[in-house]
């Protein structure tokens, strides 16, 4: 009777040992997929902010290297267009609109690629003087080229 | 006594175990609002990235504006500035130039404020770190007295023949002079050190060249004759970068973002 009595004890013991363990064990599974989710969802947001600030850091370089080789000076699309596509790295894209008191497209010329429709872009602005003393205001859009 | 004993044992599991999930669904929440400040700060990077982009492209604006239209050409090294310029020539083209640029830049962007009227006044530009302070008008040119300044070697190539030269000085200073006064064969020269004044009168042409030393230090070249001009002034060697200052100031007032930022026009390099 008692023999019985102890193996009925250890049976509901050992019940209720595994019940505790599955417990255990799936709340640890949701605090782990609570923890790895919000890892990604950091590390993919701070990959995103430091892309567009690299972005826009190349953008600003580009400009400044075609500004102290004179290239804006010129005022010709196609002198400038080829500049451009020397110093733009091959990942990138990048549209440049001219603004300025000259004739030639009513004071505007667009030199680069089209606005694409769904990528990230970043723009920034700067100002130039030409050796003719014009004054020019320099709008770039740069994005990463579709692969 | 047995059962009492495996109940204790599981609330010591249960707790322990809540407690540790507790402390890593803190640690997952440290991250996100970690993640949230990054995310702010590259913001702000991005923001004042913009803000240099464009000042530093307004100073350089201004600062080739001057180098293309003054007439006037400068350098620098650790220690000495050297001023070249074709005397008299008129700075009414640098003026009508700097403040149309004024004018295009603050309507493109309504956060500049741009003031050009210290530079206007006295055309001056200031050699840093050094504050060597030196001042332009159509026919003169002034080296404002600096305590770093030890000599200046002055030489003009006149147009036309050297009428008169008179070069009177003052020791008991610090300050040596070298002049020369050339138009062909004919030249006028002085050299002295440990001045206190110098005062050489020259008349070419029939127009007058005056450079003046005066007792607190300042050097003053003033010629109605054509003359090319290039003045070197020699100071106490320094062991940092020289770079030349324009009294015009640059004001990004931004109240979307709380940012304020004043600086001057610097040229971070020499303008030859």
């Amino acid at each position: 009777m008692e023999r019985t009595k102890l193996i009925c004890m250890i049976k509901i013991n050992n019940k209720k040992g595994f019940v505790f363990t599955l417990d255990i064990t799936i709340a640890m599974l949701v605090v782990f997929i609570v923890i790895l989710t919000s890892l990604f969802f950091v590390s993919r947001g701070s990959e995103i902010s430091i892309s567009e600030h690299h972005l826009h850091c190349i953008g600003s370089d580009i400009i400044t290297i075609m500004d102290k080789r004179e290239v804006f000076d010129s005022l010709d699309h196609s002198t400038i267009e080829n500049e451009l596509a020397e110093v733009l790295p091959v990942n990138y894209e990048m549209l440049i609109r001219i603004e300025g008191d000259f004739s030639i497209g009513n004071g505007t010329i667009e030199i680069g690629n089209d606005l694409p429709s769904q990528r990230i872009l970043i723009s920034g602005k700067k100002v130039a003087l030409t050796n003719q003393d014009i004054y020019l205001k320099l709008t770039y859009f740069i994005w990463t080229r579709e692969q | 006594m047995k059962k009492t004993r495996l109940n204790k044992k599981a609330m010591f599991y249960t707790i322990s175990l809540s407690l540790f999930s507790l402390t890593i669904l803190l640690l997952a929440a440290l991250f996100l609002r970690h993640a949230e400040s990054v995310e702010s700060r590259n913001l702000e990077l991005n923001y004042f990235q913009k803000n240099y982009d464009l000042e530093t492209s307004v100073e350089k604006v201004f600062a080739d504006a001057f180098t293309s239209t003054s007439g006037i050409t400068l350098s620098s090294n650790n220690n000495s500035l050297t001023i070249t310029r074709n005397l008299p020539n008129s700075l009414n083209g640098l003026d009508t130039l700097i403040s149309q640029l004024e004018s295009n830049i603050e309507n493109d962007f309504s956060k500049i404020n741009i003031s050009t009227e210290e530079f206007l006044d006295n055309h001056s530009i200031t050699l840093r770190p050094l504050n060597i302070n030196t001042q332009y008008e159509n026919n003169k040119i002034i080296v404002n007295p600096n305590q770093n300044i030890t000599k200046f070697n002055i030489i003009l190539i006149f147009s036309q023949d050297i009428d008169s030269c008179n070069p009177t000085s003052v020791g008991g200073g610090s300050i040596e002079i070298n002049f020369w006064g050339k138009f062909e064969d004919n030249d006028c020269t002085f050299s002295q050190s440990n001045l206190q004044e110098a005062n050489i009168e020259l008349t070419v042409g029939s127009e007058n060249v005056l450079v003046v030393l005066n007792t607190t230090g300042e050097l003053s070249l003033e010629t109605d004759a054509q003359a090319d001009s290039t003045i070197i002034i020699n100071f106490n060697e320094i062991g940092q970068k020289t770079y030349f200052q324009m009294p015009i100031t640059l004001q990004i007032d931004d109240t979307d973002f709380n940012f304020y930022k004043y600086s001057k026009v610097d040229f971070p390099y020499s303008s030859e």
